[in-house]
């Protein structure tokens, strides 16, 4: 099960730009940190993570062993058509927030913070009896994994702002109707999205700079489907939304508000416009999702606020190595500064 | 700052230090990315034949902090920690800095930067000495001399024909590029062999 994971470990092609995203990633969602692997998934060429120490430990337990060591590998899979996708880059926040989701047992601390658990209960309670075959086990474990995700949704989009809302429209299935999976509905997880960035300030920004783009997405809808267990799922997530807000806000060493950016957004959109890499701005320490968002904006500026921006932005390859070598030269200047 | 401005004015992002800036130079960094020309069992390297199945180069990427090692009498291609930005009324050229000369360190034989240039630059590096060296990205590898021209140029190394537009990492040759120019001396070749062609015609 290790094999294919043992000569990555060691393997010199990863731009540094990859790396610094990673490492950030760590520093804001995994306190207990993480040795990164990083794996170029051609199998089912997706953003995954996995968590070696965690997958092996059954097997530990049985031969009468733990892992000990307090920092676990975790690998980090990169789609293996277009690994160094910058602009997708959230899509992994997202994954990243899954052992940060386990390890900080964040799914049962939003269930502690549920507003109201009697509408809950009753919403459970009404759709088992219309159900042809109830089953308030099975039910409340799916319940529990789209908590999960919406979880990872909110952490990622915490930590890199509209910039995940982007990666998101782009990256997430076309809904199919009336299958319900270990996610939650594309077009609500899109919304859910939308909510969030409103909370944390955002909208103002969007409005102003993709008004079409940010309508559709907020157009984007799942109907209803016959389906009891449906309407339990997607109503209990309703009720439970703001306390899977909170518990996100909570839980990431670093909060990407419009005020981090606000002053940043020109100069490094100019550099980035210009075919140079937006590694320093005097006087500022650059994020990777400032940098990421600004290239998300610009991409918008040059091919239009439409939806179909998100698909082309993603689609210019030449364009995410001037974004990854941007994060890179930043992550650079800000370790020599911090070593002065 | 307007895009504009950033046209007419040198470019050198990152600048880690002031003090790479002297009174005729700027001290250039070593890059996080090399690419590697594998040992073949060939009896010579010809660029006229492309695509040769058998060149094998390698690109790897070694972050700030870590090291390569270059042996003795190894080559190997790197790049400039630094994007360089040469507007159209100046050129450069990139030395080798002494103190590394000094330990057999030979940096940057294609020395010229073109007005318009724009990039990272590649440098062919290579171990003239008797013993390994440790290399380290973000060394101050070599320097970068730049001079104004008398007026701007009209042709710009942006020009469409030119190899190396914008690069972010080391290039390797493309001399392949000049395809036209090989093929016509290999027909030349083949002319003087067959006698179609006199070398006195």
């Amino acid at each position: 099960m290790l094999r294919p994971y043992v000569q990555e470990v060691v393997r010199r092609d990863i731009p540094v730009g990859i790396w610094q995203v990673i490492d950030n990633l760590i520093d804001a969602l995994l306190p207990q940190r993480a040795d990164a692997v990083i794996h170029f998934d051609d199998d089912h060429n997706m953003y995954a993570t996995l968590d070696l120490a965690t997958a092996v430990g059954g097997t530990l337990t049985a031969l009468g062993r733990s892992y000990d060591d307090a920092v676990h590998p975790v690998v980090f899979f990169l789609p293996g058509s277009d690994p160094t996708n910058a602009l997708l880059m959230p899509i992994l926040a997202h994954e990243v927030g899954h052992p940060a989701v386990e390890a900080g047992n964040l799914g049962s601390e939003t269930l502690k913070r549920i507003p109201d658990v009697t509408k809950l209960n009753q919403l459970l309670d009404e759709c088992l009896k219309a159900a042809s075959t109830p089953s308030t086990g099975q039910w409340q474990l799916q319940l529990a994994q789209w908590i999960d995700e919406l979880l990872c949704d909110a952490l990622a989009t915490v930590l890199t702002g509209p910039s995940m809302l982007f990666a998101a429209a782009n990256f997430l299935p076309a809904p199919e109707l009336g299958s319900l999976r270990t996610h939650p509905f594309p077009a609500d997880r899109i919304g859910f999205i939308v909510e969030l960035l409103d909370l944390l300030g955002w909208t103002h920004t969007l409005d102003a700079r993709l008004p079409l783009t940010l309508n559709w997405c907020r157009s984007l809808h799942q109907p209803e489907g016959p389906d009891p267990r449906e309407r339990f799922l997607r109503g209990a997530v309703r009720l439970i939304k703001p306390a899977i807000f909170e518990i996100a806000r909570a839980h990431t060493t670093y909060v990407f508000k419009p005020d981090d950016f606000t002053t940043l957004a020109d100069p490094i959109t100019e550099l980035i416009e210009s075919g140079i890499p937006s590694g320093q701005v005097p006087g500022y320490e650059l994020t990777p999702w400032a940098i990421t968002l600004a290239a998300w904006l610009l991409q918008f500026k040059l091919r239009g606020d439409a939806p179909r921006t998100l698909a082309t932005a993603v689609a210019d390859h030449e364009f995410n190595l001037l974004v990854h070598k941007s994060i890179e030269m930043a992550g650079i200047a800000k370790l020599w500064a911090k070593t002065r | 700052m307007s895009a504009t401005g950033l046209a007419e004015r040198l470019v050198v992002m990152p600048l880690l230090d002031d003090s790479q800036v002297g009174p005729a130079s700027i001290d250039l960094r070593l890059g996080t990315e090399f690419i590697e020309l594998h040992r073949l069992e060939r009896k010579t390297l010809d660029p006229v034949v492309r695509d040769d199945p058998l060149f094998r180069e390698e690109k790897i990427v070694v972050p700030l902090g870590e090291e390569l090692i270059l042996h003795p009498g190894q080559f190997v291609l790197g790049g400039t920690l630094e994007f360089l930005g040469m507007p159209l009324h100046l050129c450069g050229e990139v030395l080798n800095r002494s103190s590394w000369a000094r330990m057999g360190l030979l940096v940057a034989t294609a020395v010229f930067v073109q007005p318009g240039y724009s990039g990272v630059l590649t440098l062919e590096l290579v171990n003239m000495g008797n013993v390994p060296m440790t290399l380290r990205p973000g060394l101050r590898i070599a320097q970068l001399v730049v001079m104004r021209l008398e007026g701007k140029t009209e042709l710009s190394y942006a020009h469409k024909d030119a190899k190396y537009r914008a690069p972010l990492s080391p290039q390797s040759s493309r001399l392949g590029s000049e395809a036209k120019e090989w093929d016509r001396l290999l027909r030349i070749g083949a002319a003087l062999q067959s006698g179609q062609v006199e070398k006195g015609d």
